[in-house]
């Protein structure tokens, strides 16, 4: 995928998870693969259970993976938690959850630096100021407790937190999905700064297409563990050849009330990683499905960057 | 809940459109105010707001969280918390909620309206077959055999297309999925056959090809079954998509109403418009996003005059006046000082 001689920032190859159930084995990721290149975004995209907030946990090591390799620079990446957060930090959904209302927003900032590096004193404050001034806080909310702001404060602070390591890589789990519209919309102007300040990349896990069209310029679109199609956003979005991504991009509604007849409906829902269909995935609902579909996996197909898994692909319809 | 007046409505507020058809609102707000008295402050979460419901009508109320929308949609059914002080007028059905029974309100609650919440796996008890859940609610309401219950409950799961019905009548909520729970809901608050559904966020926790799915089939709902939907809702997209007529609101109070394709067309508030730069849409691509300055106000010491006045670009003296209402359109109005379609 990648001709550049120096290796990706991230990159995973073949990267497989099965969970143990009573029912039998999972498979919540079945042998994906991604690269991240150096200040780009790539989003993950799909439905509730396809697997996309296993992929993070598994990036993060909250999860071990069955199979699979991470490389960071090149290099595999370290098992130990406080090396691996240099490597890459994590943003989650839900601010209100992830930070803790116990402790200062200062005490939230300082324990990363804390802990990997070791800072105290003065050196350790202005850190912190510095952190805090990146994303639009100052030295009045240090002393605060998260209950004294709103979400999208709340957000920054976490943002703040995932910036402390310098990691290269941010792993974005729906960092917008619990904020109102005005205050998305803030939220994720602040990340492209930071992305452009910084040289920050990030990995941006997320249903919602329209974010993922301003803010990634990679998407991978994921269906019950597997990768279906990947590419550039303006190719996959704009010429989708997977019929399961042509069907994402209809269900989203339009703001223009004109539009509201071109909302399609994809029947059926997204089956059980229990029992997965043999053969694609998608079969099921997809309204160009033939017996092939149901027997065989279909192979990945590459078009200049852009791949695809489909017997049937949607060509120059658009 | 405390009645501070059982008045009809307020009297300097215009009666919104003729009513030569009287019986056919499902649902009449009028002047409604919501506040919660506090030992230094008071916090308005609404303060004054009309809107009118046809049968088969779905109005969509839109606004940011903090907005009202919630505590306006809570009042239509009586569901107010102790501390909640009530004024105005809210009618369902020509009934009168506000200052009504306990057992006038028990009749209403699902047999006149129904209600529908943003999460349907907390709607249900996990504890419980959907099917007993379902028969229980049918059976307070309605005088009818055991045979007949479950006969009503199989209607009503068919009619939200449910795969499958007597399947799911045995099965607990842990046992489906988001948008299959989601429909249950959705047939237990017909199957008393409301001629009012007020839904809070019904598709917030849902993915976009399932709530693609809901927006369907309460699109259906309306039309087939004369239903009168109050669509509560943030997402801009989902509102264009479902109802007739919108109000958007902030600060506790409606800004702008009207037809949606008008509104959407031609929006006359600088907060709709400023609300609608704010979502990103599809096949814009990373064009920069719109945003509103400031915070939404803090309703115990709402801003004098337009609440919206300190984040405008617009804003000028006289915005510390209250805003008169505009007429822009046909059933279109805004009220702003400075309305950005000229009339």
């Amino acid at each position: 995928m990648n001709n550049n001689k120096q290796p990706a920032l991230l990159s995973v190859t073949q990267l497989h998870k099965t969970y143990a159930s009573r029912d039998g084995l999972v498979t919540a990721i079945d042998h994906i693969s991604l690269e991240v290149q150096a200040g780009e975004t790539v989003a993950l995209v799909g439905e509730s259970g396809c697997g996309k907030s296993t992929v993070a946990a598994t990036l993060l090591g909250l999860l071990p993976a069955d199979s699979g390799q991470i490389l960071v620079e090149g290099r595999p990446l370290p098992t130990d938690a406080r090396a691996r957060g240099r490597s890459l930090s994590m943003v989650f959904q839900n601010p209100y959850a992830s930070l803790n209302p116990k402790m200062t927003i200062k005490a939230i900032v300082a324990e990363p630096l804390k802990v990997a590096f070791g800072w105290r004193g003065h050196a350790l404050h202005a850190r912190i100021l510095s952190l805090l001034a990146n994303v639009g806080m100052g030295e009045e909310h240090m002393e605060r407790y998260p209950h004294e702001f709103s979400g999208g404060q709340l957000q920054r602070i976490a943002i703040a937190r995932a910036l402390a390591l310098e990691s290269k890589l941010l792993v974005l789990d729906e960092p917008t999905a619990a904020l109102d519209v005005s205050v998305q919309a803030q939220v994720l102007q602040l990340l492209k700064t930071l992305q452009t300040d910084n040289g920050l990349s990030y990995l941006f896990i997320s249903h919602d297409l329209a974010t993922v069209e301003y803010l990634a310029q990679q998407v991978l679109v994921m269906y019950l563990g597997r990768i279906v199609e990947a590419g550039p956003v303006e190719q996959v979005f704009g010429r989708p050849r997977h019929p399961y991504t042509r069907a994402l991009l209809n269900s989203v509604p339009s703001i223009d009330p004109e539009r509201r007849d071109q909302l399609q409906i994809l029947s059926g829902e997204i089956p059980s990683p229990l029992n997965r269909p043999t053969g694609c995935h998608f079969a099921p609902r997809c309204p160009r499905a033939t017996g092939r579909c149901r027997r065989e996996v279909p192979a990945e197909t590459q078009d200049h960057g852009h791949r695809f898994s489909c017997h049937h692909p949607l060509n120059d319809e658009s | 809940m405390i009645n501070e007046s059982l008045q009809p409505s307020t009297p300097e507020r215009p009666a919104a459109s003729n009513n030569d058809a009287a019986q056919e609102w499902v649902l009449e707000v009028e002047g409604l105010t919501v506040s919660f008295p506090g030992l230094f402050k008071t916090v308005k979460a609404v303060r004054g707001i009309d809107l009118k419901v046809r049968r088969g009508e779905i109005l969509g109320l839109v606004g940011e969280s903090g907005s009202g929308k919630s505590m306006t949609a809570m009042s239509c059914l009586g569901l107010m918390p102790d501390a909640a002080r009530l004024g105005g007028s809210v009618k369902v059905a020509g009934q009168q909620v506000n200052g009504a029974s306990a057992s006038q309100l028990a009749d209403l609650r699902g047999g006149g309206a129904a209600m529908i919440f943003q999460n349907p796996m907390k709607a249900l008890n996990p504890f419980f077959t959907v099917g007993r859940q379902m028969f229980d609610v049918i059976g307070c309401h309605r005088q009818l055999s055991k045979a007949q219950i479950r006969a009503e409950a199989l209607n009503s799961l068919e009619a939200v297309s449910m795969p499958d019905p007597s399947l799911a009548l045995a099965k607990y909520p842990h046992q489906m999925s988001g948008g299959q729970l989601q429909r249950v809901v959705i047939a237990m608050a017909l199957a008393c056959r409301p001629k009012l559904l007020i839904a809070d966020e019904p598709t917030t926790a849902l993915d976009v090809t399932v709530q693609a799915q809901i927006i369907a089939l309460l699109r259906k709902l309306a039309q087939e079954q004369d239903l009168a939907i109050l669509f509560i809702t943030h997402n801009l997209g989902v509102m264009a998509s479902l109802c007739d007529r919108v109000a958007v609101m902030y600060a506790g109070e409606v800004v702008e109403s009207g037809p949606v394709g008008q509104v959407f067309k031609r929006p006359a508030h600088p907060y709709t418009l400023k609300l609608m730069g704010t979502v990103p849409k599809l096949g814009q691509g990373s064009q920069p996003l719109g945003f509103i300055p400031g915070q939404v106000p803090n309703m115990a010491v709402p801003p004098a005059g337009c609440a919206f006045n300190p984040r405008c670009e617009r804003a000028t003296g006289r915005c510390v006046q209250a805003a008169p209402r505009v007429e822009i359109g046909e059933g279109h109005w805004a009220a702003c000082h400075n309305t950005l379609v000229k009339v």
